[in-house]
């Protein structure tokens, strides 16, 4: 990976393929490079979908080599969906693939002028980008199809749906899974609107002839990823909780804290909770010949995903993750596991984020579009997003506009980007980071939880007022830091509990790369990315009033526990003071 | 439970996945009350101290998560909810004791000033996720309080291997017009 291939795609005479050294963001990763580039080379003034704004896209620290969980793939952006910065991950193979061709980053800039569609093809030799409007308006699945037919099997695929060429808000950028299927979505924030806007429909990542990565110290590497993947084995939510059962294991564990939002935000708790929970799923799965336990990319050790066949067997999705069941089960009032899985599969060939449309059918529900709880009213109102209708195109939008389009007063959203599963009020933590994340409304941005070992910030007394706010940055600290790494966030579990998993981690990067870097260190990279971060939101002109969660969580109780958001606008300004 | 009527039945091991859906909702039981989560787990269902510390390390008292097991007083009518870790920041939060518990201080359990009386009593218990297979034996051997509708409807999802294992008194007019009934399972590999 000591190589960043920039394409620019707006140049004259057609696009324009050039290399250039790794430099300054050598021995860094995923969401550091997506985020450090960005804000170095994007105008955060423009417009998300101009040519001025870029994509960039960024294989981990350690993807491409023998150490586990090391596949996730960043991707950059303005966000034309929020105006900030934006990171999306996701799993798949195209992480493995594109760091072993060697390159540390794409960069997609410029705007081509014409109606032509794109493909890029990146070997080991070469990156080739060629005109191909026959993938116009196919989605994800036939995409997927058409081109293995061409470039075969042994390939990762990287792609966008007709959401992301008709440049909704909504939209994600797919990657395939060890199956070839499009079911890893960077999903957050709209950034399949800007590979849409750079024409590019697809990108073929094919690293034959080339081997994994090499350690600089190998033994190391081995033993340290022995001890690390031993940690994640051993622990029982790495171990046997997420195999077992999958994110959505929280489901009956949400609803029964009175945090499961319900009905668009109107109640904690669900009474079909217990149908959508990831016991039941995990139960579905196995009895129709599916399987519960899977990983989205080679190299996953703890496999918390899963393949959903319908009632006849025949695959229909992969395992729908918590936020999805979520999304489209609860939040609309729907508790049949059937629907959310084909609403999943929906998502996945348009090429939409699973959150955000599914908050945006609860928004429909609420203006009168549909009832809640109605299965086919929500499949028909995505149906009109994949045929493109004037309707669908503002329900891809997101669940901001589709208010405002609708006149629902009650819409869940941080930064325009909607809330997801977990409910501010009951959680006040969690409202903290929605609130001032650099990324919009995000679970994930303080989603590590190492931040006892790792000391960010010092040692927090969980008893005061104030923990809240200290462990809501921390947690943003502790995951800019795994983010860059490369690594899933779901080793965070292992390394919470286990301090010789976190050692085997570090160790691992130090093998890897020959370098001494501490636990600190890491912390640093975290505070570098997010200041990055948080400048390029100053810079688009986001200020302290846009760190706030909408008025109603502060004004509206909600059952069990009738609570309101607390947090005081001076205690949530206080998050990114170090 | 003098007044309720009884029913037991002994299925093969690979019936039990068949009673998840049940606990995941919730089934009453009747235990003693007034005491702590803890010893009433030890007490009531000979769950060690090790398998809750261990295992156990997520709690659920009336919807509020608990972070002392060993302080948490169960009153009659509570509900208690059971659950391994869990992931993502939610799961680590809601973890008994964990170092995120100040993010969800609005919902954590503290007792009621005036302690609750001691006594038999019922409670709602639910079980989730890893703790299903490894504790639903020992409640479904302790009995759980259905009501008949429920159990009629478990019987009739299921499969026809599962009625072969224990099929239900259906003319015992007294189980089916009670308020509840108290079901008991034996989980072997000999029919009845
Ligand atoms: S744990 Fe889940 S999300 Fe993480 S790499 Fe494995 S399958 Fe993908």
């Amino acid at each position: 990976m000591d190589k960043i291939v920039r394409i620019d795609m707006g140049a004259e005479g057609g696009p324009k393929v050039s290399f250039e050294p790794v430099g300054e963001y050598a021995g860094l990763g995923g969401r550091a490079v997506t985020s450090l580039i960005i804000s170095k080379e994007v105008n955060p003034l423009c417009h998300p979908l101009g040519d001025e704004n870029k994509l960039v896209i960024a294989p981990g620290m350690l993807s491409g080599t023998s150490g586990a969980m090391s596949g996730r793939l960043s991707v950059g952006c303005k966000s034309p969906l929020t105006g900030t910065i934006k990171e999306s991950n996701a799993g798949g193979q195209a992480a493995q693939v594109l760091a072993r061709i060697g390159y540390a980053a794409i960069i997609l800039e410029g705007k081509p002028k014409g109606d032509d569609l794109y493909k890029i093809i990146v070997t080991p030799d070469d990156v080739k980008v060629e005109i191909d409007n026959s993938l116009k308006m196919l989605n994800n699945y036939p995409l997927i199809e058409k081109l293995r037919a061409q470039y075969g099997d042994k390939v990762a695929y990287m792609s966008i749906g007709s959401a992301g060429e008709r440049l909704m808000l909504a939209s994600s950028i797919a990657c395939t899974d060890p199956e070839l299927r499009p079911t890893r979505h960077c999903g957050r924030g709209g950034v399949g609107a800007v590979m849409g806007s750079k024409r590019v429909k697809a990108i073929i990542l094919d690293d034959a002839g080339r081997k994994q990565r090499a350690p600089k110290n190998p033994d190391a590497f081995r033993d340290a990823n022995r001890i690390f993947v031993e940690g994640l084995r051993k622990h029982p939510v790495t171990g046997e909780g997420l195999p077992a059962y999958g994110t959505n294991v929280l489901t009956n564990v949400l609803n029964e804290a009175g945090g499961y939002p319900t009905r668009n935000f109107t109640s904690g708790v669900f009474e079909g909770g217990a149908k959508l929970s990831g016991e039941s799923l995990a139960e579905m799965e196995t009895r129709r010949g599916g399987k519960a336990t899977h990983g989205c990319h080679r190299g996953c050790v703890i496999q918390c995903s899963g393949i959903f066949n319908d009632k006849d067997g025949n695959y229909l999705t992969k395992q729908p993750e918590y936020e999805t069941v979520w999304a489209h089960g609860g939040h609309c009032g729907i508790d049949d596991l059937d629907t959310v899985a084909k609403l999943d599969y929906m998502d996945d060939n348009f090429g939409l984020d699973t959150i955000e449309m599914g908050v945006t059918i609860g928004i429909a529900m609420q203006a009168g579009l549909a009832e809640f709880g109605d299965s086919e009213g929500a499949i028909r109102l995505l149906e009109e997003v994949g045929k493109g209708t004037p309707l669908g195109r503002t329900l891809g939008s997101g669940a901001g506009i589709t208010g405002k389009v609708f006149g629902v007063e009650k819409v869940p959203v941080v930064k325009n980007q909607a809330i997801p599963a977990y409910d501010p009020r009951p959680i006040q933590g969690i409202g903290v980071t929605y609130a001032t994340t650099t990324m919009g409304a995000d679970h994930t941005a303080g989603y590590a939880i190492a931040t006892n070992i790792l000391k960010v910030g010092g040692d927090v007394d969980p008893l005061k007022t104030e923990g809240q706010i200290e462990l809501s940055r921390n947690l943003q600290i502790a995951t800019a830091a795994i983010d860059s790494t490369g690594m899933c966030l779901f080793i965070a579990f292992a390394i919470l509990d286990q301090p010789e998993t976190f050692q085997a981690y570090i160790d691992m990067l130090n093998a890897f790369y020959g370098t001494e870097l501490t636990a600190d260190d890491v912390v640093e990279l975290g505070k570098k990315v997010l200041t990055a971060e948080r400048d390029f939101n100053k810079r688009a002109g986001f200020t302290s009033a846009d760190d706030r969660l909408p008025r109603y969580f502060y004004t509206d109780p909600i059952a069990p526990h009738n609570q309101t958001f607390s947090m005081s606008d001076e205690e949530l300004d206080g998050v990114y003071n170090w | 439970m003098p007044d309720t009527p009884s029913l037991e039945l002994q299925l093969p091991k690979d019936h039990l996945a068949n009673f998840f859906p049940l606990f995941q909702e919730g089934v009453e039981v009747e235990v003693e009350v007034g005491h702590t989560v803890r010893q009433m787990l030890m007490e009531q269902f000979n769950i060690s101290r090790d398998y809750q510390a261990n295992r156990i390390t997520t709690i659920f008292l009336n919807h509020k998560a608990v972070d002392d097991a060993a302080a948490a007083l169960i009153e009659d009518g509570a509900t208690l909810a059971l659950s391994g870790a869990m992931p993502g920041l939610v799961g680590a939060t809601m973890r008994s004791g964990g170092h995120l518990a100040a993010m969800r201080d609005g919902m954590t359990y503290r007792n009621p000033e005036q302690a609750p009386a001691t006594g038999r009593g019922r409670i709602r218990l639910k079980l989730f996720n890893l703790l299903l297979p490894e504790l639903a034996p020992r409640i479904l051997l302790h009995g759980i309080l259905l009501e008949p509708q429920r159990l009629r409807s478990l019987f009739a999802e299921q499969p026809e291997s599962f009625h072969t294992g224990g099929r239900l008194p259906t003319a015992d007019k007294r189980l089916w017009e009670n308020e509840h009934l108290e079901l008991r399972v034996l989980f072997g590999d000999r029919n009845p």
